[in-house]
């Protein structure tokens, strides 16, 4: 799910760094709140054991392609979320510099996309509420998996969105969907399996690393709400002005071939800008109706997000055992 | 099959040991501040990946730049090239879609017509290939502790600057226990043949134990010698005038190249 720099545009690449540094300054200050050094060790070993897997690919049937782990979930489980997210940082950063995989102005995006989905969302409303304190096998293994899916599926689904807002790429929108959330569907199924087995393993060699874990004081909903929702304005507000407002690469580009092009036809003018319109808005149903300017785009990306935010927690408050006291207040 | 992934492993971390050595030594490019060298590979990579996605002739002249580089660090271009080919497929996919979809002609020199899809793959290819090296040059000439001292300088927190280097170092730590065991596994297995899938989940079990285990020991090896998480010592780094001057100067030049196309300005002089 390593996006290169040759597929992001500065303004995009720009904007999901912008992103993604406010959530590691936020993870950073969380942490030093009660920061404890002798998990020092776990969390380096942790990342260094998640960017070993990183480099494991496994064969994904009938697709002819392969995929590898993630790891956010799983260092969600045994770091807790802050310091999860700034383990995985630090995994992405190693792989952009040495190994080429994901580049440096990309590094928000991929930091975003596999990160963030797995530490502030699918591990707060999937996988501790289900799994509770980790000591049920099957109940980890289920909740991991979904956990794993969820994140994955929303991460390649960003991985569209931000390559297609950059405009390199003349794949349509429906395909390249349909290409990736399948195959990160299947990624999803075996990277929960993996990780909820290895959850249940530590839990039975190492039990401490969960108590250490829990002690810790206990997940602030609120707080990920805020972060979450900051994040979803950013993106639903900041991509889909990008969206509109940024076309000059596309446009430019369909001018000069319309340009330099022999006109054979009007016909083929007309397709090129049909063309551009089709590109400029590849979500058209997000716009408000009766509003072409960037702003109405805006507006109606925010209010998507809101309501797929809404969504996503209805999901995980009727998945919440009701035994539970819940602390989250909207 | 086995064998083969034994091979892409074994590869795989001495690549991981071939850049880092390379960053340690000492050439007049080694030795400029991490700062500005992650400053101008950002400059660099802003202004190449703006350009749009069909202007072939304006990117080329960037390609000067990792060359240059390469030969003035003195890394050899066929590990930087071999480095550079593994970001390569998932662009291929996305770029392989312009091929298909975007059939327009458009008119090279000499009449000859090519589809606007195969322009912009070629440009989207050139794109990988010039912002991957860019990175590993920085690579391979900013050891591992001088770019987390220009993190720290560019204002990261501590703590990740500290996770950045941890993860790092365990790494090795990570390998030295995966190799271990690994020979302990094959000297005691008769057909001498790499580990059975069965086995793996255990050796990954395994595996995860020791390298915690050794990890904690390391940390308190650390502790004992004083080490301080809260007081984590980076080198302290300060750009020269100089250095700065060049900064603003490549940036310049970066942004220069952006506006004009210098490949066919050369054109022109010569037809």
């Amino acid at each position: 799910m390593h996006m290169a720099d040759a597929l992001v545009s500065p303004a995009v690449g720009g904007a999901m760094l912008a992103v993604s540094a406010g959530l590691v300054a936020y993870s950073a200050r969380k942490m030093r709140k009660d920061f404890d050094p002798s998990r020092i060790p776990l969390m380096g070993i942790m990342g260094a054991f998640v960017f070993a897997a990183q480099m494991i690919n496994f064969a994904i049937p009938g697709t002819g392609s392969s995929g590898h782990i993630g790891g956010a979930v799983l260092l969600a489980a045994l770091l807790g979320p802050y310091a999860a997210f700034l383990a995985l940082t630090c995994v992405l950063v190693i792989q952009a510099l040495f190994f080429a995989d994901g580049g440096l102005l990309a590094l928000g995006c991929n930091i975003f996309n596999m990160g963030f989905f797995g530490c502030f969302l699918a591990y707060p409303i999937f996988l501790k509420p289900m799994a509770g304190n980790f000591s049920n096998p099957v109940k980890v293994l289920l909740a991991s998996i979904l956990a794993c899916i969820v994140s994955l599926q929303l991460g390649a689904f960003c991985v569209v969105l931000e390559t297609l807002v950059s405009g390199v790429t003349q794949l349509p929108f429906g395909a390249f969907v349909a290409l990736m959330q399948p195959i990160h569907l299947s990624i999803g199924v075996v990277e929960g399996a993996l990780t909820g087995l290895a959850i249940v393993f530590v839990y039975r060699a190492r039990p401490q690393i969960f108590l250490e874990c829990n002690a810790q004081k206990s997940f602030s909903y609120r707080a990920v709400l805020g972060s979450l929702l900051i994040a979803a304005l950013a993106i639903g507000g900041g991509l889909s002005l990008l969206a509109s407002g940024d076309p000059d690469g596309l446009e430019w580009s369909m001018e000069k071939v319309a340009g330099t092009a022999e006109l054979e036809s009007s016909g083929a003018v007309h397709g090129a800008a049909a063309d551009v319109q089709e590109k400029t808005s590849f979500l058209p149903d997000y716009s408000i109706p009766d509003s072409e300017s960037a702003a109405g785009t805006s507006v109606a990306g925010i209010v998507g997000s809101l309501i797929t935010l809404a969504a996503a927690l209805a999901v995980g408050f009727a998945l919440k055992p009701r035994t539970k006291r819940t602390r989250v207040c909207v | 099959m086995s064998a083969s992934k034994t091979g892409k492993f074994g590869a795989s971390l001495a690549n991981l040991r071939s850049l880092e050595s390379l960053a340690t030594r000492d050439t007049p490019l080694h030795r400029i501040s991490p700062t500005i060298k992650i400053a101008a590979t950002f400059a660099y990579i802003v202004a190449v990946v703006s350009f749009g996605v069909y202007d072939f002739s304006g990117l080329l002249p960037f390609a000067a730049y990792p060359i240059i580089v390469a030969s003035a660090g003195e890394i050899p271009y066929g590990l930087l090239f071999k480095r550079t080919l593994i970001a390569l497929p998932f662009v291929a996919f996305a770029g392989t879609a312009n091929i298909i979809f975007d059939r327009a002609p458009v008119e090279l020199a000499f009449g000859l017509k090519i589809t606007g899809g195969m322009l912009s793959f070629a440009v989207l290819i050139l794109k990988t290939l010039l912002t991957v090296s860019a990175v590993l040059v920085l690579a391979a000439t900013t050891p591992l502790n001088a770019i987390a001292s220009g993190l720290k300088r560019f204002g990261l927190p501590c703590i990740l600057v500290l996770q950045f280097v941890m993860t790092w170092r365990y790494l090795e730590v990570l390998i030295d226990e995966a190799e271990r065991m690994f020979h302990a596994y094959v000297l005691r297995s008769p057909d001498g043949k790499f580990v059975k899938f069965k086995d793996w989940p255990m050796m990954a079990g395994q595996l995860f134990l020791r390298a915690y285990d050794r990890a904690e020991r390391v940390y308190g090896a650390m502790q004992c010698r004083g080490f301080d998480a809260r007081r984590i010592h980076t080198h302290n780094i300060r750009e020269t005038g100089g250095e700065i001057f060049g900064l603003i100067l490549f940036a310049a030049a970066c942004a220069a190249l952006r506006c004009f196309n210098l490949s066919a300005a050369v054109g022109g002089i010569f037809s």
